[in-house]
């Protein structure tokens, strides 16, 4: 039987030496103009989502265009394929239809998911981030509050130096305190669709219909808010 | 006894050759999955869901905050006991500090003060023990109401009842206690992933594919106490401008797409 006073010197100790450890600093390297980057074209996209003055088409545009700046879409969209990709170096035709059917299919992703964080800003933890390959690839941190929420939701960015640019490869949002990154998962979805055949026109069939299902649901979403 | 389900776990999940990236190979069961995935559906559908949405339409966000906070305390002892199975002696002082604090301070778990101390929240449980000594997951299990598992992590969530004192100790009104927190921890639950459940609807292709991707993803993540080594980060080939994009990142077939009609949005072109 433990006495009470040993109990609770026992938990005063503990405690003390768990927020030491909460406290102790984590090595990372930061980069302060990768932290800008990302600050400023993520902020950039979010402002174009909100921007009412953008007719419906004019948004879809600007986004796309953002994103092509942004994002290293043909690394992306060769990425998600896993070893299906191949076939896209043998078919010069099938690798421009895939990057356009992967492309309209990524900006209304980002379309119709971001709307959760119109209005918000991403606000990049500074120092935080970390490099994987000093001064090429890099994992910014940052944190967003969606719409209604009180708490803000940590989101990662992996950029990679591109020649003389950095762009966005991958990102990842933290669900219940554990970390998904985007394409990793995209590229999983994609395996179950393309099965062991590697059938990329099915998978371009079914991306296509989705992509459709989407745009109707941010069209009926932009109808009801100008109403 | 439990045993034999963790005997059970550790020969299936060495039959299932379990490859850390590829998940699809995990899915032995598909088709009982698949069915009971749309049992679960509908289920939600009409039920869970419907009950989730009027429970979040009646109650304040700081209830309901206080609600996950409680059930969260409550399962400290699990935490606590598979942090020291991990052998993660901070980690477990972290639980037992926080378990102290937020129970007293916190007025039984309502307030997480602990977290105001600079201690983080985490939770364990066995199945993420099981993964942290190198058991491998065996295949992808949706089980009715629950919904997705593994065979190693429902063969850790029954130790996990096991675990924890709550579950047995006896006391005025304790049956019904129990089926109060089992209730609002599904509510609870529930009402917090309205919109996480929503956007997998909304944008996956196959969503029985897409949230066996993210369980498995979350699992992979909590084994690891939710980060990714950033040195385990796949490579992203560069693709040359010939492939895709001019010099300027800027696609060669710059072909303008049409503004669909909202009634039929596919740009559609000939196959």
């Amino acid at each position: 039987m433990i006495s009470r006073r040993l109990f609770s010197s026992l938990a005063a100790a503990v405690t003390a030496a768990a927020m030491t450890m909460a406290i102790a600093p984590t090595s990372s390297a930061a980069d302060p103009a990768a932290e800008q980057y990302v600050a400023r074209h993520a902020n950039e996209a979010l402002k174009t989502l909100s921007d009412r003055a953008l007719t419906a088409a004019d948004r879809q545009a600007q986004f796309r265009t953002l994103m092509l700046r942004f994002a290293d879409v043909p690394s992306i969209s060769n990425f998600v394929l896993g070893p299906a990709a191949a076939q896209l170096r043998a078919d010069p035709e099938l690798n421009r239809e895939w990057q356009a059917v992967f492309m309209d299919y990524s900006v209304a992703v980002y379309e119709d998911q971001l709307d959760q964080f119109r209005g918000n800003e991403v606000r990049v933890t500074p120092g935080a981030s970390i490099e994987r390959i000093a001064g090429r690839d890099i994992i910014v941190k940052s944190t967003i509050v969606p719409r209604g929420a009180t708490q803000p939701m940590p989101v990662q960015w992996r950029i990679v130096k591109r020649g003389e640019a950095w762009k966005v490869v991958d990102v990842s949002l933290v669900l219940d305190r554990n970390e998904v990154w985007l394409a990793q998962r995209q590229k999983q979805d994609f395996a179950a669709i393309l099965g062991t055949r590697g059938d990329v026109r099915a998978l371009i069939t079914a991306v296509r219909l989705q992509t459709a299902d989407m745009r109707a649901r941010i069209a009926a979403r932009q109808a009801g808010r100008r109403a | 006894m439990r045993m034999h389900w963790i005997v059970a776990a550790l020969t299936l999940g060495a039959a299932g050759e379990a490859h850390a990236q590829d998940v699809t190979t995990r899915d032995p069961f598909e088709p009982f999955n698949r069915a009971m995935f749309s049992f679960n559906e509908t289920v939600d559908k009409y039920a869970l869901e419907p009950v989730a949405k009027g429970y979040r339409a009646v109650t304040p966000r700081l209830f309901r905050e206080g609600v996950g906070n409680v059930l969260h305390n409550l399962r400290a002892p699990v935490t606590f006991a598979n942090d020291v199975l991990q052998a993660e002696p901070a980690r477990a002082g972290t639980t037992f500090a926080r378990f102290g604090i937020n129970t007293t301070l916190g007025v039984v778990g309502v307030f997480d003060v602990a977290s105001t101390f600079g201690l983080e929240k985490h939770s364990e449980d066995f199945g993420q023990t099981l993964g942290v000594w190198g058991v491998p997951t065996g295949p992808y299990l949706v089980l009715p109401i629950m919904g997705p598992s593994t065979i190693r992590d429902s063969s850790g969530a029954l130790v996990d009842i096991a675990l924890n004192p709550i579950n047995y100790a006896e006391f005025d009104g304790d049956d019904a206690f129990r089926a109060t927190r089992t209730a609002l921890t599904v509510l609870n639950g529930r009402a917090a992933a309205i919109e996480a459940i929503q956007s997998v609807r909304d944008t996956s292709i196959d969503p029985y594919v897409s949230i066996r991707t993210t369980y498995l993803m979350l699992r992979e993540a909590s084994v690891r106490n939710g980060q990714t080594n950033v040195q385990d980060l796949p490579e992203f080939e560069e693709i040359p401008p010939e492939a895709g994009t001019g010099p300027g990142g800027e696609p060669l077939e710059a072909q303008p797409l049409p503004e669909p009609p909202a009634t039929a949005p596919s740009p559609a072109p000939s196959e």
